[in-house]
């Protein structure tokens, strides 16, 4: 009677009775005593249970169990034969790891509860993410399962003070979240606000970590993303070493690092792993490209509508001849130009490969080559237009390539109808705003941090960033020391002697 | 940990504030004001102006080393009773607006006149102060780490003024000191619209986190301003020599003509459209002390709320200095008053904290 209240209990707790599997059984063959497993269907690993579980506890009790009286102890030191295991009294947290795919052995004698991990279900297998591919990194990427992505993490970062922290966030869907970060590195009041902002988050459902970044950031209505997105275990490593917090949500391979600064969605793991003047080269790149894309169909459209007179004479003939005929103002060739090529981003994004590439003939070539015979655009608005689409693909964020595509547009509206004057008003205002931003306290667009220049438009040599980042607070700044001047004084050694 | 949102600003800060509010408008048309009097001297006027900023810097962090606390406007309300206190706070006020608008008008006058001549002039002073109006409503902090960018922006530009030292004549600059040195002090005089904007640091010695080292940054601010237009006068005196440089609105302008670079034909262009973003902080600093003086009047009342109010007042006053020979002589009129003013003000406030502070110390 009693077991079956217990049980009652704990089904209650696990919310839908059809999931949960009772299995009632018998231990031991001399004076058997009555015991049932529960575990939630299709969360755990059958094999595991049949084998480690029910196998021994059914077929190889050969004593008298009854005359024992630490029951549970006795049973999982003598019979289940897994190392993850512990005797719970809490119902409560029974039912909870019911739901995350444990199993619980209750014997009828007793109070308690063994909880056996036996969590299973199919996830996908770690492969190169596609988004984020590298080069010379390691090919791992996270997975849609937080303790596959805790694993990846830990694997090559062993230190003793990296910490999880586990929570549980969403009413309905009951995401696991795991807070990942270095103990004596990460500033404990960022850890607090973080932890205190995940805590209030009060929704029913949660589906992935962008909307967990959305719903702890301080400035939902900004353009600019306040969270680094990453699918790469080697980028959480690094990031976390800088005194950055990880947040992992359960079901999906993006991992959150925050808080985070502007000028990091712009530098690739890859700047690291190439060598300093190559790195130094793409950053240079990347940064003048972020600039194109801005504000390159804006300058052109100021040259053009405005300030014809900047251009030399010798620009300007070809370009006045290619214009002769056109139907479309300047200003309208260049935003329905650009509207086009968002329209073919935005439909060869969720298309499957082979038919993206018959979209981007379609698009490129064939409404880029008839928009020009029919007399649309001209030549250079379309090169203009073209070499900024391709600028937005050189930032390696995804999500900071869309924001710095949206920039674009206003730009060129204000530049239609203030000339130059818009494209100083857009840069100011863009300026206020990126230093106005702070994320989780810390600003966005550092300036006043001389030591972080050394990794910010450039890198410098890697054994010379002996210091982690000033940007983000941090309680441990030295991350290593000169060790490249020990060579020469041991070579000096050696030829002395 | 630091916030952005706060009021508070560190000593760095103080210093890239301070250089940003006097470095403005009044430096693309310094060498005309000061070659007058001073003829190829002008540059040595422009490095002896500084005296004025570094006799206010000075003020100011004695007076915030006896009242750390506050600001001012408060102080002169202790030493001249609420009533007299208010009325001069009111004048201070003024002097605030002056430049603000001042400022304001010249570079609408400017883009108007060399950017965009398409514009009315209205339309173009709306989108300034706007612009100025959103940075104050972010605060101190913001002001202080825009005016820190915008001081990289000055120096990339002043330095590439550097390409004029090959194409100038030092026959200009010659003979060094041979204007006369009575004439040379007269004419630092006239500098004094171009240094106007330091007195902020009155209002906003209170915000300084470390309070001890005041005078360093303040010091090195007035310095650094000093240096800036120093060289400035330098190589525009160098390139263009001084018959010329009258007969120019915006002499320093000019010597961006040096830079040569593909594609653009003109590198004047450039330059003052960069630097018409390095004034949009000017405006925007004054624009907050503006704010901030009312605010002190109406305590309850939001800053955010006082920005958006004063917004019409401070574009229709800017709109009434019509075009820029009224805009000038009327600057030439008050600004030296004005100085005389601020001078007065602050040192009578520190004589008299100080005196009270000694009879304190007596009982």
């Amino acid at each position: 009677m009693e077991l079956k209240n217990k049980i009652n209990s704990i089904t209650e707790l696990c919310g839908n009775n059809q999931q949960i599997v009772i299995r009632k059984f018998s231990i031991g063959i001399v004076n058997p005593i009555d015991a049932a497993l529960i575990y939630k269907d299709g969360l755990v690993d059958q094999n595991i249970i049949n084998r480690d579980l029910l196998n021994p506890l059914m077929h190889q009790v050969n004593e008298d169990l009854s005359t024992i009286l630490l029951i549970n102890e006795h049973v999982c030191d003598k019979y289940i034969s897994m190392s993850k295991i512990v005797i719970e009294n809490d119902v409560n947290i029974v039912a909870k790891d019911i739901k995350s795919g444990q199993t619980a052995i209750l014997i009828y004698t007793t109070n308690s509860f063994i909880v056996a991990d036996t969590a299973g279900g199919e996830h996908r297998n770690i492969t190169e993410p596609m988004d984020e591919v590298g080069v010379r990194g390691p090919r791992d990427g996270f997975v849609e399962n937080i303790q596959v992505n805790l694993s990846l993490i830990k694997r090559s970062l062993k230190d003793n003070n990296l910490e999880i922290e586990n929570l549980i966030v969403g009413k309905r869907s009951q995401r696991d979240i795991a807070l990942l970060y270095i103990n004596d590195i990460v500033d404990k009041g960022i850890l607090d606000d973080i932890r205190y902002r995940l805590s209030l988050i009060d929704v029913d459902f949660i589906g992935s970590s962008g909307e967990v970044s959305q719903y702890i950031e301080k400035y939902p209505y900004s353009i600019f993303p306040q969270a680094y997105v990453t699918q790469r275990p080697d980028i959480v490593q690094s990031n976390i070493l800088e005194g950055k917090i990880a947040i992992i949500v359960d079901g999906t391979p993006f991992v959150l690092t925050v808080p985070s600064l502007f000028i990091e969605f712009f530098q690739a793991s890859e700047d690291y792993y190439q060598r300093t003047i190559v790195s130094n080269f793409n950053r240079f790149i990347r940064i003048f490209a972020t600039f194109i894309v801005v504000m390159l169909p804006s300058i052109y459209l100021t040259l053009i509508k405005y300030n014809s007179e900047l251009i030399p004479i010798r620009f300007i003939i070809p370009i006045v001849q290619s214009r002769r005929g056109l139907g479309l103002s300047p200003f309208l060739e260049i935003l329905a130009m650009l509207i086009v090529i968002e329209i073919l981003r935005e439909g060869g994004l969720r298309l499957p490969n082979k038919i993206a590439q018959t979209l981007s003939v379609v698009g490129g070539f064939i409404i880029g080559n008839a928009a020009l015979q029919a007399k649309l655009v001209s030549p250079t608005t379309l090169v203009i237009v073209g070499v900024a689409t391709i600028g937005t693909f050189i930032v390696p964020s995804y999500d900071m390539s869309i924001s710095i595509r949206l920039l674009g547009f206003p730009f060129l509206f204000l530049v239609n109808y203030l000339g130059a004057l818009g494209l100083i008003a857009g840069l100011y205002f863009l300026f206020v705003h990126l230093l106005s931003l702070d994320s989780f306290g810390v600003p966005y667009f550092p300036i006043d941090k001389y030591g972080d220049l050394k990794d910010m438009f450039i890198r410098s040599p890697l054994w010379k960033m002996n210091k982690r980042p000033e940007s983000t607070p941090n309680n441990n700044p030295i991350r290593q020391t000169d060790f490249r001047n020990n060579f020469r004084r041991n070579k000096d050694e050696k030829s002395r002697k | 940990m630091k916030k952005v949102g706060s009021n508070a600003i560190t000593l760095g800060e103080v210093t890239f504030l301070l250089v940003g509010s006097m470095v403005g408008v009044g430096i693309l048309s310094l060498p005309n004001d000061l070659v007058v009097l001073s003829k190829q001297d002008a540059w040595i006027s422009a490095f002896i102006g500084a005296i004025y900023p570094l006799y206010m810097v000075i003020i100011a962090s004695i007076l915030c080393k006896m009242n750390p606390k506050n600001n001012i406007l408060i102080l002169s309300k202790k030493c001249f009773g609420k009533i007299i206190g208010s009325i001069l706070n009111i004048v201070f006020l003024l002097y605030f607006l002056l430049l603000t608008t001042a400022i304001a008008f010249q570079v609408s006058l400017i883009k108007w006149t060399l950017i965009v001549h398409f514009l009315s002039l209205q339309k173009i002073l709306i989108v300034i102060l706007s612009l100025a109006a959103y940075t104050a409503i972010k605060g101190l902090k913001v002001l202080a780490r825009i005016n820190q960018l915008m001081f990289v922006l000055t120096i990339i530009l002043s330095l590439i003024l550097c390409t004029a030292l090959f194409e100038g004549k030092y026959l200009n600059i010659l003979p060094i000191l041979g204007s006369g040195i009575l004439n040379i002090v007269k004419a630092s005089k006239q500098s004094s619209f171009a240094y106007g904007g330091i007195e902020i640091i009155f209002l906003i010695y209170p915000f300084i986190t470390d309070k001890t080292k005041i005078m360093k940054a303040s010091i090195k601010s007035v310095l650094i301003t000093a240096l800036l237009y120093t060289w400035i006068t330098f190589i525009t005196i160098y390139y263009i020599g001084i018959d010329i440089i009258p007969k120019m609105l915006w002499s320093v302008n000019m010597v961006a003509k040096t830079v040569q670079i593909p594609v653009v034909n003109n590198f004047k262009f450039i330059f003052l459209v960069v630097w018409a973003l390095i004034i949009c902080k000017t405006i925007s600093n004054n624009y907050f002390a503006v704010a901030l003086i009312l605010k002190d009047f109406f305590i309850k009342t939001e800053i955010k709320k006082i920005i958006y109010i004063i917004y019409p007042l401070i574009l229709y006053l800017a709109l009434q200095y019509s075009n820029l020979s009224t805009c000038s002589s009327f600057l030439n009129y008050i600004i030296p008053k004005y100085t005389l003013f601020n001078i007065a003000y602050v040192t009578i406030i520190t004589l008299i904290i100080y005196l009270k502070k000694d009879n304190q110390n007596e009982n």
